[in-house]
């Protein structure tokens, strides 16, 4: 037991430096209508191909590409630069795009659906039957015309986590967040909370909204929820921190966003969200991006709306580019395609009502009138601008979690994505926000348990049966998983929804998210608990239970790390060393915890 | 507090009216004066990447038309 103690006091001395119903309005009301048709892709039906050649190919080249071909090439893109063009043909188009695709010229090669006037019966025949919103899920009245958070399957995230201590950036037209001077906090974000606004259009400390759109994303990412009124946001227990750099008509200069992106990045965001974009790229704009991203920073930027290219910032590696479906779950006609896109998110489609609830399918949010800022309604709108804080939102709920590591965030968004095939449209897949939720708290949770038995396996081999004692299994499971995969469904951001974490990571729950202590995460606990109790023979196999959870726990952490530790350096692999050092160091204990 | 009413985008209609001879002036005038394809400065950033699509409406503008907005006196020579 020596040896014990010994080693307590010389790890405690290492670490020491470290110790730190509203009903649908009526139609006289003149504000509502809902034709009987409206346009809707045809999946099944197009006039050419649509043809994506390099940056780097020059009119010459294309001439020779048509003649090669036998095909006639017309400029389709917006932009001219982009070279984005569309090849008319009746007949044999799968041959000819399996020819075209071959050409090294070419990036994209793919049919181009017709959009045509349908009527509704006929548009609803061929559509798979999403999830709808069950009104019941929220007390928000609205909420049944939110096909768009049905389709995330926020339901099952929401049971589990609602954003706290969570900061969202909202880089935008500012918000409508106080009363002040004519402006006006709307009615479905009264008790949202927001931190460090500012307006870098006119300087100042009051980044409030004279357009409605960041309004509009704002709601999506922390819209009041059950609060009786209106309708949902995806993390309503985040903070938005509002930033205005899109004046009034919607339009702002490179120079302000990248002031925007330190400052959020500056004043602990955990996540901003662009809503916003500009065909150029700029190297200021880079720098910013990576000043944040470097700072562990999420950045989620819209796609853009031309259907072409995907512009800037969403191109750069640092930020998640996010594309938008509509309620079928197919891509929108206007939704901006590339390699680049990171994953799909609802951005609806004013155009049609897919799902017949006698309203367009836009994303709805509260949100200001452009010509009144001070008079509010639920507006219905669509565009990448309305995917992306989607995702932000989603991103906060895994802060939440207790997975601030932008990169695992993003690698948890991406792999619980539900996949859609197409990834230059849909990336990863469309966003999936429960399961996303599920994989960060349960699915690490079994892994740290399997990974445990498996480590005491190793270590213990024929006396594994000594971890079936209950007190075995009760350190196990405090130290290793937390209780989650035991099936208890709490709220792990809300108190006590500590009780549902493994200790190991309490810090965060009582410090707060921004808090990733070594100590806690090392093998200290097992030398504490084992220094102090092994004396009491009773607490024996509690205390190797404890040392082989706590194994499980730091080896996982070593693969799958949910946040950037304090203290140890980036480089060199240092907090994969201290994991894994750490992991080795409390198995050996374990095994010698609980002897014959 | 009321509850507040869904308002719904009354129309999504394109047009593009622009005769060829102000498009050919437009297209020189940006070149003229370095703008991005929207006639607008070159470190120009929209909402959702585009000024041409109107998220609260649904509507896609037509480019000329969207510059021809901001800048008339293109149309008036």
């Amino acid at each position: 037991m020596k040896v014990f103690q010994l080693l307590l006091i010389t790890f405690l001395f290492k670490v020491g430096a470290y110790a730190e119903n509203p009903e649908k309005p009526k139609p006289e009301d003149g504000k509502i209508v809902v034709g009987n048709s409206f346009t809707e892709i045809d999946h099944h039906v197009t006039d050419g191909i649509i043809v994506d050649f390099k940056n780097t190919v020059t009119k010459q080249q294309i001439k020779n590409f048509e003649t090669k071909f036998a095909v006639d090439y017309q400029q389709y893109s917006l932009y001219p630069e982009e070279k984005i063009g569309l090849i008319r043909l009746a007949k044999g188009l799968t041959n000819l795009i399996n020819r075209l695709r071959t050409s090294p010229l070419v990036e994209a090669v793919e049919p181009n659906y017709i959009y045509s006037l349908v009527g509704e019966a006929a548009l609803r025949k061929n559509i798979s039957k999403p999830k709808d919103p069950n009104p019941e899920d929220f007390q928000d009245p609205y909420y049944k015309h939110q096909w768009h958070m049905a389709q995330i399957n926020l339901p099952q995230a929401f049971a589990r986590v609602q954003g706290h201590g969570a900061i969202v950036a909202v880089i935008d037209t500012g918000v409508a967040y106080e009363d002040y001077q004519g402006f006006k906090r709307v009615r479905d974000l009264n008790e949202t909370q927001f931190i460090h606004p500012y307006d870098f259009v006119d300087n100042d400390a009051h980044a409030n909204d004279d357009h409605g759109h960041g309004t509009h994303v704002a709601g999506t990412i922390a819209q009041s929820t059950n609060n009786g009124l209106g309708v949902v946001g995806v993390a309503p227990g985040a903070t938005i921190m509002p930033l205005r750099v899109l004046d009034g008509s919607g339009r702002g200069s490179l120079g302000a966003i990248a002031n925007a992106i330190k400052w959020a990045a500056d004043k602990g965001a955990h996540v901003i969200n662009m809503s916003l974009g500009g065909p150029f790229p700029s190297s200021i704009l880079r720098k910013a991006c990576k000043y944040a991203a470097d700072k562990g920073v999420l950045l989620v930027c819209a796609a853009g709306n031309s259907g072409g290219r995907i512009g800037y910032p969403a191109k750069y590696p640092e930020c998640m580019a996010v594309s938008a479906v509509q309620y079928d779950e197919s891509i929108t006609f206007y939704s901006s395609r590339g390699k680049e896109v990171s994953i799909a998110a609802p951005g609806g489609n004013v155009r049609v009502d897919q799902n017949g609830d006698g309203y367009p399918d836009g994303v709805l949010q509260n949100s200001i009138y452009a010509k009144d800022n001070s008079k509010d309604d639920y507006m219905l709108f669509m565009g990448t601008s309305m995917a992306a804080p989607h995702v932000a939102g989603a991103a906060a709920l895994l802060v939440s979690a207790g997975v601030t590591d932008a990169k695992r965030i993003e690698q948890i968004l991406k792999s619980s994505a539900r996949y859609k095939g197409d990834e230059q449209l849909y990336g990863a897949g469309l966003l999936d926000v429960g399961n996303a939720v599920n994989q960060a708290v349960s699915g690490t949770a079994w892994s740290r348990l399997l990974a445990a038995f498996l480590i005491a396996f190793a270590f213990l081999k024929s006396n594994i049966t000594r971890l079936l004692h209950p007190l075995s299994l009760l350190g196990l499971i405090a130290f290793g998983s937390g209780v989650v995969p035991l099936g208890f469904n709490c709220h792990v951001d809300q108190f006590p929804g500590f009780l549902c974490y493994p200790i190991p990571v309490w810090d965060q729950a009582f410090l707060g998210l921004d808090v990733a202590n070594p100590i806690f995460r090392s093998a200290f606990w097992v030398l504490l608990f084992v220094g102090f109790g092994y004396q009491i023979k009773i607490l024996r196999p509690f205390l190797q239970g404890m040392g082989f959870g706590l194994s499980g726990f730091l080896l996982v952490s070593a693969f799958m790390p949910q946040v950037d530790l304090d203290y140890i350096p980036i480089a060199l692999q240092a907090e994969f060393i201290w994991y894994i050092l750490n992991a080795l160091l409390a198995a050996m204990i374990a095994k010698h915890a609980n002897p014959k | 507090m009321e509850d507040g009413k869904i308002v719904v985008p009354e129309s999504y209609q394109a047009t593009n009216s622009v005769p060829e001879s102000v498009k050919n002036r437009i297209d020189q005038w940006i070149k003229a004066n370095d703008l991005n394809e929207f006639g607008d400065p070159i470190d120009s950033v929209y909402i959702g990447g585009n000024p041409l699509f109107d998220e609260s409406t649904g509507v896609s503008k037509d480019r000329y038309e969207y510059i021809l907005s901001n800048n008339p006196e293109l149309g008036e020579l």
